[in-house]
């Protein structure tokens, strides 16, 4: 619906340019429409926290699955939700390790529950909750923040059990 | 998702909490006005950040607020009675060098005030060289002189 209108002629001491004025209306337009898509977009996770953030590592039948947001942002908290089978642990000890990007990249401020100790592998970290007897299944929920921007790999496993690879891109 | 939602959340209160404390309130701003505006500014600061404080949590939200303010924009261009709604309408405090009192007390808005307005904006010395002083949507009073 272009405005075909000519400004008045007159002696008006303006910088008035309707062809420049148009131009800049065409780009807000798309500008507008940039910024809707944007906003649905982020709506819509492809920024984090949304449905198509949502991603899940591993499988009911390996006894190991990951749930963690496929986009993070620098230095804001993610959450990894780590859900493994009771079978699993060993001497009532469930041991998880943290290897690849979890260890440089990613801050982990806490666990939910807290660890009740933590140990050292092979270019690895091992973080051991005990549990009870009763089977079913164990989460653990770690409390992380990306340090780094990018695409992060980190393997999440379980001593002497399956181990799956998570990917994350990590806004600025 | 989550700053999208904060963002339009923050926009909606702000804009029914400003159009029910009325007009007068941050227009003619005095310096405790203008102090007031910095702690509100700062209140909202954190409810539209939360814990993120990354680029893109900051992007987001400015591009949400921007968004709604054009789509708010759209909209009372073409309904007139969200226009209404949203906006207020103007309203005439004086009208012949009469003022209208009661209009001005429920508008929070004092002769003197307007005689102000009308020595600022037309040089006028007395009420009865007003023909209408209009408060308009903006906060601001208009001077029409006989």
């Amino acid at each position: 619906m272009a405005v075909r209108t000519k400004q008045p002629e007159s002696d008006i001491q303006t910088e008035a340019d309707l062809g420049l004025q148009r131009r800049t209306w065409r780009v807000q337009r798309v500008g507008w429409a940039i910024f809707a898509i944007l906003v649905l977009a982020a709506l819509a996770g492809a920024f984090g926290s949304g449905p198509l953030s949502r991603a899940e590592a591993g499988s009911e039948a390996s006894g190991l699955r990951i749930e963690y947001e496929r986009f993070a942002r620098l230095h804001a908290a993610t959450n990894l939700v780590i859900r493994a089978d009771r079978r699993l642990a060993r001497n009532d000890e469930l041991a998880v390790i943290l290897s690849g990007a979890a260890l440089q990249s990613l801050e982990l401020p806490s666990t939910m529950p807290p660890a009740d100790g933590t140990g050292l592998a092979p270019d690895s970290v091992v973080l051991r909750f005990r549990t009870d007897r009763q089977p079913g299944e164990l989460t653990v929920v770690l409390h992380a923040k990306p340090r780094r921007m990018g695409l992060l790999t980190a393997q999440v496993g379980l001593r002497d059990g399956p181990a799956h690879t998570i990917r994350q891109w990590v806004y600025p | 998702m989550d700053s999208v939602l904060r963002a339009v959340a923050i926009y909606i209160v702000l804009l029914i909490v400003f159009r029910i404390a009325g007009r007068r309130t941050l227009s003619e701003m005095t310096s405790f006005d203008f102090v007031l505006l910095l702690i509100i500014g700062e209140a909202t600061q954190q409810a539209l950040l939360g814990e993120d404080f990354s680029l893109t949590n900051a992007f987001l939200v400015i591009i949400t607020l921007l968004a709604i303010d054009v789509g708010m924009s759209l909209w009372k261009q073409h309904s007139e009675a969200a226009n209404r709604i949203i906006e207020g309408v103007p309203t005439i405090l004086v009208d012949h060098g009469r003022p209208l009192k009661a209009l001005m007390d429920k508008a929070r808005v004092r002769e003197e005030e307007v005689l102000e307005a009308a020595r600022r904006l037309q040089g006028l010395e007395r009420m009865d060289q007003i023909k209408y002083a209009v408060l308009e949507v903006s906060g601001g009073i208009s001077i029409i002189p006989r």
